[in-house]
């Protein structure tokens, strides 16, 4: 799927070039998920605004799907030298700035570096927004203290209770990429991902292990999944690598949107960072999620939520997947889980948080 | 821990002496290092992004594209500067934009050597 048939898909119309310029940048070195959300969020500003991305992932090519201009700059891992780093990212910006006449950055990370806080010193004109997700590991928010250098933050929501943010941001439904509206009937999306028709499908989309061993869970989901003639199915990340065990019956496919394609499935077990949770929840798939530890989101509190809400299972511990697993299998449990899935409101937020960029540059 | 508790004990002072120090980190880390930037915008990178990698030695290596060639340059090492094409309609305008991604690197660091493929294919 390339040039801007990811839009055509998702039955939007074709970029245009009138509308106000926007940077968005989004970090992710090893990930995608901040830009994914900040794709979301853009693709629903147009056409008054034209968005611009800047990306530290190595996966930001999967913008030119949509039909926007995308650059990219490599995070400080690669350099592992942040003083040299800052300088570099700080004039990539002001250049980015200068040269698309943008007129606001809205920047997607867990921390605004400070190339890109210099870069916009240089360029007080131009208005500045913090997409900044909820559910932080406790205490990790307050400190940062940088949330007043922005015009606004913009806090993509959760299913279950947040804490109190320290200042007063904008906090809106989750956000996904793709609406339920547009996710692709059955059939359409198991010929899409060439899957029989006719099958139990479990997707598992643990990640891209960039970040976590994914290689152990998955073998121990399989353990269980192998003798109860489910067909598992896993995508293979945009990301370099490929960090699943070799050797293991499963059907591997790409695509971007994923969510698109959910309705292909009859269970999921995923992490619950916080993209993949709200896709499986707005695609309407009974799930087990399998929180990871991360340095500032909190996926085991979200995964709780989930259960509260009995929109999925979770499974805090590796053992606890066997049983988990099964419990996911049983069609009691699924068509439960589903009818809560069904009642659950699917108001996206990317809706909510776009007009409030649009806002901010007076579009 | 031992940072949070000296910004307390700095107080208002903790602005500037936090400044300072960045100043002087980052004087030193520029000395310090070199980089070679490889400019290469629209070329087949495959062969000479993994035979220049060999000679970088302790230099930052820059690559410098306008192809979706992220992930597999990002994979063998290189610091990847990707640049919109559709913003650099005119020969001059990529000639200017890729002679600020140099300076830009001529300010992070003490020495830079550039490598412009366009010229030398090979």
């Amino acid at each position: 799927m390339t040039g801007s048939s990811a839009r055509s898909v998702l039955g939007l119309s074709a970029s245009t070039s009138d509308g106000v310029p926007v940077l968005f940048m989004s970090s992710n070195g090893v990930g995608m998920g901040h830009l994914t959300r900040l794709l979301a969020i853009a693709l629903r500003t147009e056409p008054a605004v034209r968005p611009v991305f800047l990306s530290l992932s190595r996966a930001a090519g999967v913008v030119d799907r949509f039909g926007l201009p995308w650059e990219h700059v490599s995070s400080n891992a690669v350099l592992g030298d942040t003083a040299v780093w800052d300088v570099v990212l700080r004039d990539h910006v002001v250049q980015t700035i200068d040269r698309w006449g943008v007129r606001a950055v809205v920047f997607d990370g867990v921390a605004p570096y400070r190339g890109l806080r210099a870069a916009l010193d240089r360029r007080p004109d131009v208005k500045r927004a913090w997409v900044r997700r909820g559910l932080w590991l406790p205490g990790r928010l307050r400190e940062l203290g940088i949330a007043d250098w922005f015009d606004t933050v913009i806090v993509p929501g959760e299913i279950g209770p947040d804490d109190d943010p320290p200042d007063a941001p904008t906090v809106v439904d989750p956000v996904t990429l793709v609406d339920r509206s547009q996710v692709a009937d059955r059939a359409l999306a198991r010929r899409e991902l060439g899957l029989p028709a006719d099958a139990h499908i479990v997707l598992v989309a643990l990640g891209s292990g960039a970040l976590t061993d994914v290689a152990t869970p998955f073998r121990a989901v399989m353990d269980v999944v192998a003798d109860r003639h489910w067909v598992v199915a896993r995508p293979r990340s945009p990301l370099p690598g490929d960090l699943v065990p070799p050797g293991l019956d499963v059907h591997t496919f790409e695509a971007y949107p994923m969510a698109r394609l959910f309705s292909a499935f009859d269970a999921a077990i995923a992490a619950s960072g916080y993209n993949s949770f709200h896709e499986l929840v707005v695609g309407g798939v009974p799930s087990l999620f399998v929180p990871q530890a991360r340095e500032t989101d909190d996926q085991e509190r979200r995964a709780a939520h989930a259960a509260a809400a009995g929109v999925g299972l979770v499974a805090p511990e590796l053992a606890d997947l066997p049983d988990r697993v099964s419990a996911l299998l049983s069609d009691d449990v699924r068509a439960s889980l589903r009818a809560h899935l069904d009642d659950h409101g699917v108001r996206n937020g990317a809706d909510e948080a776009a007009a409030a960029v649009r806002e901010l540059v007076g579009a | 821990m031992r940072y949070r508790r000296l910004r307390r004990l700095l107080g208002p002072l903790e602005p500037s002496v936090r400044k300072g120090y960045h100043w002087v980190r980052g004087r030193i880390a520029r000395w310090r290092r070199s980089a070679l930037v490889v400019v290469a915008l629209d070329g087949d990178h495959d062969g000479p992004a993994e035979a220049l990698v060999a000679d970088l030695d302790d230099r930052i290596g820059v690559w410098v594209c306008c192809r979706d060639d992220v992930a597999p340059l990002g994979s063998v090492g290189w610091f990847v500067v990707r640049l919109e094409p559709a913003s650099v309609q005119r020969e001059e305008d990529r000639q200017a934009e890729v002679a600020a991604v140099v300076a830009s690197w001529r300010r992070a660091c003490r020495d830079v050597v550039v490598r412009d493929l366009r010229d030398d294919p090979a």
